[in-house]
């Protein structure tokens, strides 16, 4: 859900010492990440709205609904892609002020 | 206060003295706390900005109004301390250059004699900023959940806390009239 990117699988220019720690990184690379934003009792449901439709352009509708799973479950999965990528959507959302985190998608 | 409207592409509302006073206090307020105090207010210096950039004496993190500006981005401890240590100034740098956005407006106003105006390109800073400074009285007024919020509400009006809960309340209705304002 929410996914913002496809996981990025390096491409490097192959060199002989390489080869053998590829297929594990190609494995680390291919395991999304995700950025879950947590509930909290202070930040405003409007708030929270125009932060997912400011910073990940959702449309109104899915802004929405994710701030709604946000208030009602806890928490809602709002982006999935590669570890770099969830730590600048986490660090944005930070900086908004929203409690977020970033975890290996299980 | 005079809720905000918009005029044109700005944001605009009536702030009184008092208001205006008591808003730049608390911004001012967070700001110290988080390492921003004494810098001038949007300064063009490149000097000023470069030492600033140099300046990053570490957070203390045993306040919990700064534990909650800056959250851990991860659940394990030793990745959020490592995340850390790569974000973390940026943010606080963020946060800084926001609220002397906010401070400059304000100041602008002539101690609320004339009409408080944001420019749209400047509304996610003040949100940003007036969030923050909600954030932190939540903290300081223990709130943790939904019942803690409507706990405080029946205080008596003796309690010491009430000025502070309303103000926290106060300024939920200034976040929601900007926000009203952004998106009619």
């Amino acid at each position: 859900m929410g996914a913002m990117s496809s996981p990025e699988v390096p491409v490097g220019p192959a060199s002989g010492t390489a080869v053998a720690e590829r297929p594990a990184e190609v494995v680390q690379a291919l395991t999304p990440w995700v950025t879950i934003v947590w509930d909290d009792p202070v930040n405003l449901m409007s708030y929270v709205t125009h932060v997912f439709v400011t910073y990940f352009k959702f449309d109104k509708p899915k802004a929405h609904k994710l701030m709604m799973q946000v208030h009602t479950e806890g928490r809602a999965v709002v982006a999935s892609g590669t570890r770099e990528e969830m730590e600048q959507h986490v660090n944005a959302m930070h900086a908004y002020g929203l409690w977020a985190t970033l975890e290996k998608d299980e | 206060m005079i809720p905000f409207h918009r005029d044109g592409t700005d944001l605009v509302a009536e702030l009184d003295d008092f208001e205006v006073a008591l808003v730049t206090s608390l911004v001012a307020q967070v700001n110290e706390l988080i390492g921003g105090a004494g810098e001038p207010a949007a300064s063009d210096d490149p000097f000023a900005r470069w030492a600033r950039e140099l300046r990053s004496e570490p957070l203390d993190r045993s306040d919990p109004v700064v534990a909650r500006l800056f959250p851990d981005a991860y659940e394990d401890e030793v990745a959020a301390a490592e995340h850390r240590r790569f974000s973390q100034d940026a943010l606080r740098r963020q946060r800084i250059t926001d609220s002397e956005v906010v401070l400059a407006d304000l100041a602008a106003t002539a101690d609320g004699k004339e009409p408080l105006v944001v420019a749209k390109a400047d509304l996610d800073a003040w949100l940003k900023t007036l969030n923050g400074v909600r954030l932190s009285l939540a903290v300081r007024l223990g709130i943790e959940s939904e019942d803690d919020h409507a706990d405080l509400e029946k205080l008596p009006a003796r309690d010491p806390r009430t000025q502070l809960v309303a103000l926290y309340d106060w300024l939920g209705l200034v976040l929601e009239s900007l926000l009203d304002a952004a998106h009619s």
